[in-house]
């Protein structure tokens, strides 16, 4: 008696309905725009398609790696490697689904390489993920965050300035009124608390 | 049940608060690849409103273009032009958006501005070690450069949660659009301020309250357990309150109830979960609740009410719908 499920869609709690039903056209549009524009005009359509995804994809990239400056080498290097080799002519998914995939499973692969037990020889190639190595990604980002919520206060401090900041030891010292010594003991305990909690995520 | 998985509980799932039989719910639903597409979608949208920092896509975009190769290069060398027309492009496309968002770009730069989507919430800590838990529906802002140094100010609207440090040469204060601000000497304290209505509630310590009320400017120093309302138009109350730590309930998705009336209930519905509220019967408004639940989701809070009132509801196009 509760809830015609089946009348307006399959989402009966759509929140603010006209204004989203408007976003998504709008997006639909616009993916289609982007692929016309590719043809016609590739260097237009590539900055129109960079300009709409990069800001999101880095910030999605750094769930994972938890340094900017990572995350837009990744996001970076996924938009070229779609330019270079022309990938808008053959992706048959959205770009947006497709730009996604390749950005998660770099971020992955950089924390393999970073965290892993072992040294991943190369790169897998993007595949169109199953469900469940969607799912697992999206814990592994949520995994990271705890884990870093459970470092001690200026272990997170530190954690964040060195590592997402970008900022170099010394000025974390100046700024905490630490030494640098400690802000290097600090940075060691969070890597290894990291390294330990991701090691299943990472075989 | 069957298999519904919206766009709320996918930003839940993207926020870490699902439960294991929600996990297997989403994975069975990505089996379709139409989902799939979906799922990315509204990750899009989630990093959009959830963005961890904005980084200079037109300086990225300018470096990029230096490690391209050009689309027709086999063919044509054309490659300075191509260039140049990229540049132009990026140019013209910074200038759009900043024509359509200079106020925007201003606050981005001088400040650091987190959000929460409607059913979530999230708790942040801010350079100087205090802590913000924000309901849902709810942006505050504070100074990218300087905050804990210069100044700790912070300017909030929807509804927040702060346990702020101490530090005796800086007080830390909350700024509202209702010319309401919030003192702070160290301490534990809930501000809401949506619509016309704004609330403090202190919960440990001590903070003072400036706001102006009859075109006077007003001050007033809150003791725990007080409750503070400001409500346009009308008098401000002060009140005392048993168990202040009820009013933040929310940071653990519980809701409270004191005998709560329906129409009560619809405000804060709106408020956290972006819902309207429509009664069939103007006299269900008048029916109150009481106690406490846990409710991740609208649906599980509207499940409950509707048990314990024995009522119905639906919802259709953002309205819930209570009938008998």
């Amino acid at each position: 008696m509760k809830e015609p499920k089946q009348s307006s869609g399959n989402n009966p709690l759509r929140i603010a309905v006209d204004k989203d039903a408007n976003d998504q056209a709008l997006l639909m549009d616009n993916e289609t725009f982007i692929r016309i524009m590719l043809k016609d005009d590739p260097d237009k359509g590539f900055a129109v398609l960079f300009k709409k995804y990069y800001g999101p994809l880095c910030s999605h990239a750094t769930r994972f790696v938890y340094s900017k400056e990572i995350a837009q080498d990744i996001v970076s290097e996924v938009f070229l490697n779609f330019w270079n080799k022309q990938l808008y002519e053959t992706v048959t998914s959205t770009f947006r689904a497709y730009l996604y995939t390749a950005v998660r499973n770099s971020a992955y692969n950089h924390l393999k390489q970073e965290f892993g037990e072992k040294l991943t020889t190369s790169p897998e190639p993007v595949e169109d993920a199953n469900p469940q190595s969607i799912l697992l990604l999206g814990e592994l980002m949520t995994k990271i965050e705890r884990t870093i919520e459970t470092f001690p206060p200026q272990c997170q401090k530190v954690f964040l300035l060195s590592r997402f900041e970008g900022r170099k030891n010394r000025e974390i010292a100046d700024e905490l009124q630490i030494r640098p010594k400690t802000v290097e003991a600090h940075m060691m305990k969070a890597l290894s608390i990291l390294k330990k909690t991701l090691s299943d995520y990472l075989k | 049940m069957e298999n519904l998985v919206d766009k709320q509980l996918l930003f839940e799932n993207f926020s870490g608060r699902s439960t294991p039989l929600r996990k297997q719910q989403i994975e069975d639903w990505l089996g379709d690849p139409a989902n799939v597409e979906r799922y990315y979608e509204w990750l899009d949208e989630w990093e959009k409103t959830n963005s961890l920092f904005t980084p200079d896509t037109t300086t990225a975009l300018n470096n990029i273009a230096d490690h391209q190769t050009s689309a027709q290069s086999q063919t044509t060398p054309k490659r300075p032009k191509t260039l140049f027309r990229f540049r132009l492009i990026a140019a013209v496309i910074a200038t759009l958006t900043l024509a359509a968002a200079t106020y925007a770009l201003k606050d981005l730069l001088l400040y650091r501005s987190m959000s929460t989507a409607y059913g979530e919430t999230r708790s942040v800590v801010l350079p100087d070690g205090s802590l913000i838990s924000l309901n849902a529906n709810t942006m505050v802002r504070y100074s990218r450069f300087g905050f804990g140094e210069n100044n700790r100010d912070v300017y909030l609207s929807g509804e927040a949660d702060f346990t702020v440090t101490h530090n005796g040469s800086r007080p830390f204060t909350v700024t509202t659009d209702k010319d309401l601000k919030v003192l702070v000497l160290g301490t534990r304290f809930t501000v809401y301020t949506r619509g016309e209505k704004a609330t403090v509630v202190l919960r440990e310590g001590k903070v003072e309250l400036r706001y102006t009320e009859e075109n006077k400017e007003k001050q007033l120093l809150l003791q725990p357990g007080d409750l503070f309302t400001a409500h346009k138009g009308a008098k401000t109350r002060l009140q005392r309150i048993a168990n202040p730590e009820n009013l933040s309930a929310w940071k653990d998705h519980e809701f409270l109830f004191d005998a709560t009336s329906l129409s009560e209930l619809a405000g804060m519905i709106r408020d956290n979960f972006g819902l309207s509220v429509h009664f069939d019967n103007p006299s269900l408004s008048e029916r109150s609740i009481s106690g406490s639940f846990h409710a991740d989701t609208a649906a599980e809070l509207l499940d409950v009410i509707a048990q314990l009132l024995n009522i119905h509801y639906t919802i259709r196009e953002g309205t819930v719908y209570f009938s008998e």
